[in-house]
């Protein structure tokens, strides 16, 4: 396993599209950011910002928590905005956050579906 | 084998990292015993902790040792007292009443002793990796863009 | 010597990485030290944080000793602080004689190890 701290500077991953927009969405972004991921998963066992990589379906586990879940939470959360689900959304990222603690005590995955699909982090 | 100049900037920044732990306790304490005492001698105080940690360590200092260096050819006792206040006594001297250029050559010497209170005192840091040390040296660079920048 | 520094500094972003995830998704000193002391119980038995295991020193004590020196007792004390503000002389008193124990005792970490007057307490060492 790697060190928290890697794997928490990668999650970079939040900053980049950030700051293309500061630049300059969120669809096209996804997708060509889908594409690229997807590409990466394929050849390298590994999301393209991750000297890290996964090892062990569950590239479309990985497929589906990088790219659709956040576009889902995104759009989830503008209908919220305009008008159970902070319930489930706390649930969660308070399940994600156990499994990172665990992490800390040396599984090496760091959310959830990880977790379930048996997918750990490596150098 | 001599240390090289990389190994030796990294020690001094160390070394400074510490310093700075070491400032800040000291301006916490006087902070307490003396808040307008800290903020009317910065200068001072950051000396003053500057040659305790010289004191206690010099006169190796935890950079030396993260780096593994040691010092060769009273004098390491001189040194921790003169390091720290003497360019402080000069601005002193100055702000009371060719150096700068002095400086600058020094440093461009450096990259292709550290400090110039090193090299009058013949100071030179040794090892207590020789290909990997070599590459590092190669800060020749660095002293290139330095002597342009001196020009 | 700059490696027992470090471990603290590793140790410091991690409690400040957690509770940064931790305050995004959801008494705020007390939940700090909830989770805070989960950290530290996944993460650390002599014993070794996770930032001391990563720069390679250990602590000779027990497990529960090392809690509270590095979790408990800064929230007790800034729990205490807060209660503060005779007493009020006390407290400008024990804090003057910690500030001066932590000055003394970094000077004598300079010369040796303990990281700070509480690690001393509880006799807990290591372009």
């Amino acid at each position: 396993y790697p060190t928290i701290f890697e794997i928490m500077s990668s999650q970079i991953d939040s900053l980049l599209p950030a700051s293309i927009r500061y630049l300059l969405f969120f669809e096209w972004f996804q997708a060509i950011k889908g594409f690229v991921e997807w590409y990466h998963l394929k050849t390298y066992n590994s999301t393209f910002i991750d000297g890290l990589q996964l090892f062990s379906q569950q590239k479309s586990v990985i497929f589906l928590e990088k790219i659709i879940l956040p576009y889902i939470t995104a759009k989830l959360d503008e209908i919220l905005e305009k008008i159970i689900y902070p319930f489930i959304k706390k649930l969660l990222a308070l399940s994600n956050l156990l499994v990172k603690l665990l992490f800390l005590t040396k599984t090496g995955s760091v959310s959830l579906l990880q977790y379930l699909f048996k997918i750990e982090y490596t150098t | 084998p001599f240390a090289d100049a990389p190994s030796i900037v990294q020690a001094h920044q160390k070394d400074e990292q510490i310093q700075g732990l070491l400032i800040m306790k000291v301006t916490e304490l006087c902070k307490l015993i003396k808040q307008l005492f800290v903020n009317s001698y910065p200068k001072e105080l950051s000396i003053f902790a500057k040659l305790l940690y010289l004191l206690f360590t010099t006169g190796r200092t935890l950079g030396e040792e993260y780096v593994d260096l040691t010092y060769t050819n009273l004098k390491m006792i001189v040194f921790a007292f003169a390091y720290p206040l003497c360019p402080y006594f000069i601005t002193k001297l100055y702000k009371k009443i060719l150096l700068d250029f002095i400086l600058d050559v020094h440093m461009t010497l450096f990259y292709f002793f550290y400090s110039i209170s090193k090299r009058i005192f013949g100071m030179r840091y040794v090892f207590k990796e020789a290909n990997f040390r070599e590459e590092g040296s190669q800060y020749k660079v660095l002293g290139y863009i330095l002597l342009a920048q001196n020009v | 010597r700059v490696a027992q520094l470090d471990s603290i500094a590793l140790d410091k972003e991690l409690y400040g990485q957690f509770w940064s995830e931790f305050n995004a998704a959801f008494h705020k000193e007390e939940w700090e030290l909830a989770l805070n002391t989960v950290v530290f119980m996944c993460a650390t038995f002599s014993s070794c944080t996770y930032g001391s295991a990563l720069s390679g020193v250990v602590f000779q004590c027990r497990k529960r000793t090392l809690y509270v020196v590095t979790v408990l007792a800064g929230y007790v004390w800034k729990k205490i602080t807060h209660i503060i503000f005779m007493w009020l002389k006390l407290y400008k008193w024990v804090n003057l004689l910690y500030h001066g124990c932590d000055v003394t005792n970094f000077l004598r970490f300079l010369a040796a190890a303990f990281l700070s007057p509480l690690y001393r307490a509880f006799n807990v060492h290591s372009l």
